[in-house]
């Protein structure tokens, strides 16, 4: 499904190194932008954690992608271990409690990610039909499920339940009374920062801080222990793997368990954080995308949780305040152009037409309109992605058996 | 029609109605109609249950059928339908006895031109659209702009800050109509006060009305830049919208139904009013037109004039403001206010 | 002798598959109260109907472009989920512009095709491009360039711009191509055939023959089987798939005509949406093959229609929503298990050609 040794043309050191340099320049630029062309909400507290509450989701899904990869599995069943963590997530909730809905959700998604393991390491099914036929019968598994229970409970109906019992939400203590004033001071780029830091310490949702979590421990289990190493090698040479004793089915399975508890905790987090409902066709494509995360980040937690933070800022901007985009959009305007000059140094005449183009478009777009069209505002998230992706030349390395069916002893 | 086919027809009927099992006995009192045996209803994509337009439209079919004691046959259609798709379903449904049929949705209007005339005997009707024209269609339209004038009235009122909103579930001329009314509310009953619009997606893309995250957060970004009314025309999506209402304790406006009595207990101290569309009452008339033999083709409009859409006062938070809100609703079946349709 | 015995086992495969899947459509129409074997036996009457079986394969022709737009790309592993946003702004383009030019018929109809053809190309080469050039990998760029179609779709439809509103319409749609535009449906005793049919097999014809005659099709096998041998081979992969991207976008830029040219001759909000999975979905089924992708399209037309039987019988159609994944499961299934049986037999097959042999 990777085009994998596609050659992509030799990378440059570029002298802004490392993504973290990369991602503060682009806040102090994005920032500089939002004081000067009044665009309050481009860098705001509400605005922070409803990043973190669109990221979440997508990252959870995007972890989940990671590991069923890392073992060599195309898990293009997300989406419907997502809706099935939903589903069982607000039933148990709402039956008893948060606590039983997060482990039915998680459950539910262990369930359908080791169904996903009979059909494509079991019986060697291609992953991409097992995957999204998985999507519809969690689909129409939900669907019939609600009809004989949310729909006779009072307040739900056939797509909606009743409400789902929330979580509780922390704070950092003192952080409010110690950043709030340099939060409201209004002055350029220090503002906003003090707005990013707010919104990310307080009223955070115990389940945020749990998912962020979750990214540090997927890395110290995938790369710096003998299960990691093992689900690893599978994924890389599953023949050299058996050869040395490690079953790849085994690791496989495990693999795609843990993929479906990552999935069904999205689905459960959907229910009870993102919003306080299940409400059907509530996931809304977010398993792509978590899946896209994946290959944005390279098949590494860290990278893949800067993806879902890209996603999720962005879709924050434009569901929150419409205007921001245009902001957005000359800050990619900016960053084309700056491309483009490097090039043109270069000599490089045909790379600097190309980045040009847009990069003028764009930024004369935004000098004469300065308001995107919400239809065009719609996709600024998938925009984003796609460019950011585009020019952070990175050398794309999937796992080299990823979507090969394994079948010990033979060669087929 | 060739007669081979409809021999194999009502063939085949009769084996399906053979294994649908026994209609549901609804203990009626009026006497079975003579002439209307069994209608259906095919929904569009979002089906029934979507707590909103099709369950209304639904009930208005529900209570007259229970009343004539006939059968009522509900059918989905799905995304990747072409409209030969729909048409089949239509015409399965018309030659399977099916006397009175309403599509719910305007996706219906090319394929019921077409087994209209195949089916002349049916009595046809289609919510939302007023394009076919055929002496056995009714196309039922609503006056969404006006019952969404006066949430928009109500908002202008109630906000403090001189600034309201209005999300939509999909950015499609039905919902731009909802749009058009409230804005014209909101700044005849309060000139000066800003209007917020967003959509939550874009079609085909119908994800926006079933989305509850995307309608909270486009709510709490609406009410951190200062609005504090919000008219949610989202569906599903409303859910969402309400709960924000209640976290950062501003107004929002329910759509359809009342979803002050639909929504959970937690959230109903928010829900200011609702703009209520009754599909119902078209429905219901619709099928009992037919079965008393007073079925006319052509288009009716639900308004204000004829109770098709209106405001809901349950929570009683627009009780201070209903003399008001019952000029504009007089003024407007009056024909003295005109509602704009479009934004 | 072995070719036949190959052929037995090609047979096979399906056929067990249809077995299973009754099996547990069965099970699961009992789960719901339905007397099954009544109701299959109602969904095949229904099914195998004249009218039904030509309208089965009007609506498999889509299904088919669509999957030998995946097929075109899983050649070279490529996965085009980008289909969807590809027909879509292809027809959405050429019912614009078939809309605005008035010629005569022939010269109409190419003008429009070949708009349809060039909008799917330049769609599907802008995700080509960013795999080649930037290493963009194509299952994330086509989803990302679905979400910008559908956005730039949306804005020019709006009825100030390229759409039109009709009065006490809900739907926006772009103004009707004039008649010389249309497509003639072919006349059948049971029932119309969109003529789009003669397009649809021009289309598996220039595949098959491209792919077993030419070139490029040979380079596409070799790297498909035996990319690394093929690239030492000399086959220059980057511009193969580039080539592969376009070609697959050209092919799905067709799939929205059969409703243009032949139902509905305008673009409109009811314009149907998601046929890019049901393409994959078929493309898999029918193992990229020309005819095997055009029976997976028939077969799921086949069950979607015979679906419309199910729903009228008070079974909602989320068991068939159901019942369509295990179908398609079975038969991936079905299909692996008689691999396996012939490998098994393969093997002892050759153990008794060498213990045979002369020591």
């Amino acid at each position: 499904m990777t085009a994998a040794s596609m050659p992509v043309s030799a990378s440059r050191r570029s002298w802004v190194a490392g993504p973290v340099a990369r991602v503060v320049l682009g806040f102090a630029v994005l920032s500089l932008l939002s004081g000067a062309f009044e665009a309050p909400d481009l860098f705001s507290r509400g605005g922070i954690g409803a990043t973190l509450r669109f990221a979440a989701p997508i990252l959870l899904a995007g972890l989940g992608a990671l590991w069923a990869e890392r073992s060599g599995v195309i898990n293009l069943g997300l989406e419907g271990m997502m809706i099935a963590g939903t589903w069982f997530g607000a039933w148990a909730a709402i039956e008893w409690g948060i606590g039983p809905g997060l482990i039915a959700g998680i459950a539910a998604g262990v369930a359908f990610g080791l169904l996903l393991g009979v059909l494509s390491v079991t019986f060697g099914v291609d992953h991409a039909i097992s995957g999204l036929s998985l999507g519809l019968l969690a689909a129409g598994l939900t669907r019939f499920l609600s009809s004989v229970t949310f729909a006779v409970a009072p307040g739900g109906s056939i797509t909606t339940s009743p409400p789902v019992p929330d979580l509780a939400n922390l704070s950092l203590p003192g952080i409010d009374a110690l950043l709030a004033p340099a939060e409201r001071a209004g002055i350029p780029i220090l503002s906003d920062a003090a707005a990013v830091v707010l919104g990310l310490l307080t009223d955070v949702s115990v389940l945020t801080v749990a998912v962020v979590a979750l990214v540090p421990l997927s890395w110290w289990l995938l790369w710096r222990t003998r299960l990691g190493l093992r689900i690893r090698a599978v994924g890389e040479a599953p023949e050299a793997a058996d050869s040395l004793g490690v079953r790849p089915w085994r690791y496989r399975y495990l693999a795609l368990a843990v993929s479906g508890g990552l999935a069904g905790l999205g689905g459960v987090y959907l229910v009870s954080v993102a919003s306080s409902l299940y409400r059907e066709g509530q996931t809304a494509g977010r398993g792509f995308i978590g899946l896209a995360t994946v290959i944005f980040g390279n098949w590494n937690p860290w990278s893949v949780s800067l993806g879902s933070l890209i996603f999720g800022f962005t879709d924050a901007l434009r569901t929150r305040q419409e205007l921001t985009v245009g902001v957005l959009l000359a800050g990619l305007g900016l960053l084309l152009a700056f491309v483009a000059i490097r090039r043109g140094l270069g000599r490089d005449w045909r790379g600097a037409f190309l980045f040009g183009v847009p990069a003028v478009a764009m930024l004369a777009w935004f000098w004469l309109v300065r308001v995107v069209p919400s239809e065009l505002v719609s996709f600024a998230p998938h925009l984003t992605t796609l460019l950011v992706l585009a020019f952070a030349r990175q050398r794309i390395r999937p796992p080299a058996a990823l979507g090969e069916p394994f079948h010990r002893g033979d060669s087929g | 029609m060739h007669l081979r086919r409809l021999a194999s027809l009502a063939a085949f009927v009769a084996t399906l109605a053979a294994c649908s099992g026994a209609p549901a006995d609804s203990g009626v009192t009026v006497p079975p109609s003579a002439r209307l045996q069994k209608i259906a209803v095919a929904y569009d994509i979002s089906g029934r249950g979507d707590g909103g337009f099709n369950d209304i439209a639904y009930n208005g079919a529900k209570q007259a059928a229970d009343e004539l004691g006939i059968e009522l046959q509900e059918v989905t259609a799905r995304l990747d339908d072409t409209d030969d798709d729909r048409a089949e379903r239509l015409r399965l449904l018309a030659s399977s006895g099916h006397e009175a049929i309403i599509a719910v949705g305007f996706t219906y209007a090319e394929p019921l031109k077409v087994v209209a005339a195949e089916f002349p005997d049916v009595a046809f009707a289609i919510v939302d659209d007023g394009t076919v024209e055929a002496p056995n269609v009714q196309g039922i339209l609503f006056a969404e702009h006006e019952g969404s004038f006066l949430v928009g009235a109500a908002a202008g009122l109630k906000s403090r800050t001189n600034h309201v909103g209005f999300i939509g579930a999909v950015q499609i001329p039905l919902i731009q109509k909802f749009e058009a009314g409230f804005t014209a509310g909101a700044k005849h009953a309060k000139p000066g006060v800003e209007v917020e619009v967003t959509y939550l997606s874009q079609p085909p893309d119908y994800s926006g009305f079933g989305d509850p995250p995307h309608g909270r957060e486009a709510a709490l970004g609406m009410y951190d830049n200062g609005v504090d009314v919000i008219f949610a025309a989202a569906g599903g999506s409303g859910a969402g919208v309400h709960e924000a209402a209640v976290a950062s304790n501003h107004w929002s406006i329910g759509v359809d139904a009342d979803e002050y009595v639909l929504a959970p207990e937690a959230v109903r101290s928010h829900i200011l009013t609702s703009m209520l569309k009754n599909a119902n009452v078209g429905t219901y008339a619709f099928v009992r037109a037919v079965a008393d033999g007073t079925f006319e083709g052509g288009i009716v409009t639900y308004g204000l004039a004829n109770g098709g859409v209106g405001y809901a006062t349950s929570g009683g938070f627009v009780d201070d403001i209903r003399d008001e809100l019952d000029a504009f609703s007089a003024d407007i079946a009056a024909g003295r206010i005109a509602v704009p349709e479009t934004p | 002798m072995p070719r036949l015995r190959g052929a037995a086992y090609l047979l096979v495969a399906p056929a067990a598959a249809a077995m299973l899947a009754l099996g547990v459509a069965a099970g699961i129409l009992a789960a719901a109260g339905a007397d099954p074997i009544a109701t299959l036996r109602d969904a095949l009457a229904y099914g195998l109907r004249p009218e039904t079986l030509v309208a089965v394969v009007n609506k498999a022709i889509p299904y088919y472009l669509a999957g030998i737009a995946a097929a075109v790309g899983f050649h070279l592993r490529l996965f085009n989920i980008g289909i969807d946003g590809q027909y879509r702004l292809a027809a959405f383009a050429a019912a614009v512009i078939g809309a605005a030019v008035d010629l005569p018929a022939p010269l109409h109809l190419a003008v429009i095709v070949a708009v349809a053809l060039a909008v799917g190309w330049g769609w599907a080469a802008i995700a080509g491009l960013l795999l080649v050039r930037r290493g963009v990998n194509v299952v994330i760029s086509t989803i990302m360039l679905n979400a910008v179609a559908t956005g730039i779709i949306a804005w020019l439809l709006a009825p100030d711009r390229l759409g039109t509103l009709a009065p006490g319409s809900n739907n926006v749609t772009t103004p009707s191509i004039p008649e010389s535009g249309w497509i003639p449906a072919i006349p059948t005793p049971a029932g119309e055939l969109n003529g789009l049919i003669v397009m649809a097999l021009l289309v598996g014809l220039g595949y098959s023959f491209v792919l077993a005659r030419t070139t490029v099709g040979f380079e596409v096998r070799a790297m498909g089987m035996a990319q690394p041998a093929a690239v030492v081979a000399g086959i220059r992969a980057p511009r193969l798939a580039l080539l592969a991207m376009a070609a697959s976008g050209a092919i799905a830029g067709l799939v929205g005509l059969p409703q243009l040219l032949g139902a509905s001759h305008r673009f409109g909000l009811d314009f149907p949406t998601g046929l890019a999975f049901t393409g994959l979905s078929v493309a898999i089924l029918g193992r990229n093959h020309p005819l095997g992708v055009a029976i997976g399209a028939v077969v799921w037309a086949f069950l979607e229609r015979s679906a419309q039987v199910l729903d009228l019988a008070g079974i909602s159609k989320e068991i068939v929503t159901i019942l369509q994944a295990v179908i398609v499961l079975s038969i991936v299934v079905a299909y692996e298990l008689v691999r396996r049986l012939r490998v098994r037999q393969e093997r002892r097959a050759v153990a008794v050609a060498v213990e045979g042999l002369p020591a």
